[in-house]
């Protein structure tokens, strides 16, 4: 009796586990809500088919910010969903540090140890060329997101940071009728991010010849944001907008610190920015760079495996939240700190992650 | 004899080689010509930088500006090199023009202005991260593939990015540290007032290490070219700190006067392959950087206990 039992249950088992290996196929046959390709020329990327489990590994630079401990912990919560776990025997993470040579060395060891795949947010969007390159010609397949890097031989996958920047741009010119002193923050100098915000936002602002702009550079960092508009504002000026790649929540207090009203904003994602919108009802434009990129990363880096062909460069939409629809629980939080950044999902890939979920995982 | 002058150098060998056998234990393909190659281009770009430093330390100064010139000649050789031998070459010698030019003005503010080198440097630290914006101003540029494999492929189990810091150490290093100008360096270091009443003019020395200093910053930077086929005026910030950290662990006297390159190459391999030893070992990375300081300081510390164990005080005070 208790034998047949187990005979029926292991067959029982046996059929689940087949039915749930084809799932996976199934679910990711169309994507066309998730992603897309970057633009008309972009290539189609294939690589040999293996067969799971594999071995994956995750190689981040920096990991001084939020955004990045957010994006880490995103990435063991996406781990340990059961349709990915049985795909994967190893999943390793690393954090090199802004520093390129130590993500090659990073990375040649990933190569070394026989990885399958390497998901990776770069240090540099150049100098691991010649490393990824090494680690293709080995058989290690590299998808690239968020700093994503030049090369052809991984596959890309971010957001229009060009988009961003102009989007915030003409958020900017209708709330000030195109004339204005508008404060400028900007990430991190020298890098790709930064780089194509701000043109994006400049292709706007240039075409305006009332707007004047009062640049800063504020790391991307809440704290540092912060002090760099205590600066610009305890040099007399007046702003009538701010356009801000991020360190937003930082921004916002900056001007509550010097008494002043906070005009109409466009930035990133953070809790804290959001929140004081919801509160004191300026104008605002949020775009949040998504740290469930890395989700994506993975997800599409499990279906080239696969067999899969995708688009070498993928563009994921962007996630807008303005004024109308601003809400508490959904995308922003009581219970979480304001230098949070909301975006931690990727809509309609079926990578929804709760914030507070992630925020727990980091602490 | 030969022992003691290499004797301020034995704690970076010896951590060298018993971190090189834990490496080979942990990742035995590290054996390969693929991975004795990988493992030598990682370390040679900060070894360079340690001599650019151990130079400057030397005369009893720091130089903060190392990074900075590192990432100023990345983005000068990236930018301006195209594929062309002949062009690439005349930017390779324009490179390391313009690092020794940045070296040179360190050297003339140091030691003509008669400012502190360690404010001299952070300042002219952030002119030429400044001046690599401008040239570089988001990372990118093109190398001939021939110069990046010269310089990072290998001969069998021979790295060619050995062969090119031998060559650096034999061609400038050694020169220069045999010559008159090596021997007031060290003399300035050791006792800059008996230095003077010597002879020794301090100033024209100071100035001229300096100089080396920027010629050395260059050739690591021309290095992390062929590396990274790329240029990025932002990546030599580590090197900053981390020469320093390598000068010192490779038994050079942050006071100067003492030291030798064998010390602080064999500490920039050092700190170069501990970071793949961690993450080869699996560690995770919220603990890496702290267990990177840990070591170094357990390391230091180690060493320091054995050598204050001699019989005679002075001998600790000379050493």
């Amino acid at each position: 009796m208790k034998r047949r039992d187990l005979l029926i249950r292991a067959a029982g088992g046996m059929g689940s586990a087949m039915l749930l290996g084809a799932l996976p196929t199934l679910a990711w046959a169309d994507n066309s809500a998730c992603y897309s390709a970057w633009s008309g020329s972009t290539e189609s990327f294939s690589w040999p088919k293996k067969k799971p489990p594999y071995r994956i590994a995750l190689s981040n630079s920096y990991i001084g910010n939020e955004w990045r401990a957010e994006m880490v912990t995103i990435a063991k919560m996406y781990y340990q969903r059961p349709e990915v776990k049985k795909l994967i025997k190893d999943f390793r993470v690393s954090s090199a540090g802004n520093d390129v040579n130590a993500q090659i060395a990073q990375i040649n060891q990933m190569i070394l140890s026989g990885v399958d795949a390497i998901v990776m947010d770069a240090a540099s969007p150049t100098g691991l060329n010649s490393t990824i390159e090494r680690a293709a010609n080995a058989g290690v397949l590299v998808v690239s997101f968020d700093n994503v890097v030049t090369t052809d031989k991984a596959i890309t996958i971010n957001q229009d940071q060009f988009d961003m920047g102009k989007r915030w741009a003409d958020f900017v010119v209708k709330h000030t009728g195109g004339k204005g002193h508008v404060l400028v923050v900007r990430g991190v100098a020298g890098t790709f991010v930064d780089q194509q915000r701000y043109k994006g936002g400049r292709s706007v602002f240039d075409k305006h010849s009332g707007i004047t702009t009062t640049e800063v550079y504020g790391n991307w960092d809440s704290g540092t944001a912060q002090k760099v508009t205590a600066n610009a504002l305890a040099a007399g000026s007046d702003f009538d907008a701010v356009w801000s790649e991020g360190g937003d929540s930082g921004v916002v207090n900056a001007f509550r610190q010097r008494g002043k009203k906070v005009p109409p904003f466009a930035g990133e994602g953070e809790n804290g920015f959001r929140a004081a919108a919801a509160k004191e009802g300026f104008p605002m434009l949020s775009i949040g760079q998504s740290a469930g990129l890395v989700a994506l990363s993975m997800k599409v880096a499990l279906s080239v495996l696969q067999g899969d062909k995708v688009p070498q460069s993928i563009r994921s939409p962007l996630n807008l939240v303005t004024n109308d629809n601003l809400q508490e629980g959904k995308n922003y939080f009581k219970d979480i700190p304001d230098s949070f950044y909301n975006g931690v999902s990727v809509p309609g890939c079926g990578l929804d992650f709760d914030a507070v979920k992630v925020y727990k995982g980091i602490t | 004899m030969i022992f003691e002058r290499y004797y301020s150098s034995l704690t970076a060998v010896v951590g060298l080689i018993l971190l090189g056998i834990l490496f080979v234990y942990i990742q035995p393909l590290i054996l390969s010509p693929f991975g004795v190659t990988l493992s030598a281009n990682q370390g040679t770009a900060l070894a360079l930088a340690a001599l650019a430093q151990l130079v400057v330390v030397l005369t009893g100064g720091v130089d903060l500006s190392v990074g900075a010139m590192v990432g100023l000649t990345n983005a000068i050789a990236a930018t301006y090199m195209g594929t062309h031998p002949g062009i690439a070459t005349a930017v390779l010698i324009g490179t390391l023009a313009a690092g020794t030019l940045a070296g040179f003005l360190n050297g003339l503010v140091v030691a003509y202005g008669r400012l502190q080198p360690i404010i001299v440097t952070l300042a002219t630290l952030y002119i030429y991260t400044g001046v690599g914006l401008v040239v570089r101003p988001q990372p990118g540029g093109l190398v001939p593939s021939g110069f990046a494999s010269a310089l990072t492929g290998s001969w069998g189990y021979l790295p060619y990015a050995l062969v090119f810091l031998l060559a650096v150490v034999g061609l400038a290093w050694i020169p220069l540290m045999r010559s008159r100008l090596g021997r007031a360096i060290h003399a300035i270091g050791d006792n800059r007032n008996g230095a003077r009443v010597s002879g020794i003019s301090v100033a024209r020395t100071e100035l001229w290490a300096y100089t080396a200093s920027g010629f050395f910053a260059a050739c690591a930077g021309i290095f992390l070219t062929a590396q990274t086929t790329s240029g990025d005026a932002t990546i030599g910030t580590s090197y900053t700190l981390n020469s320093v950290a390598a000068v010192v662990f490779g038994g050079a006297v942050l006071g100067g006067g003492r030291g030798i390159a064998l010390g602080p190459i064999c500490a920039a391999y050092f700190l170069s392959l501990l970071i793949s030893v961690l993450f080869a070992s699996g560690v995770s990375p919220f603990y890496q950087n702290l267990l990177q300081g840990a070591i170094l300081v357990i390391v230091l510390a180690l060493a320091n206990v054995w050598r204050l164990r001699t019989r005679h005080w002075l001998n600790v005070m000379s050493n």
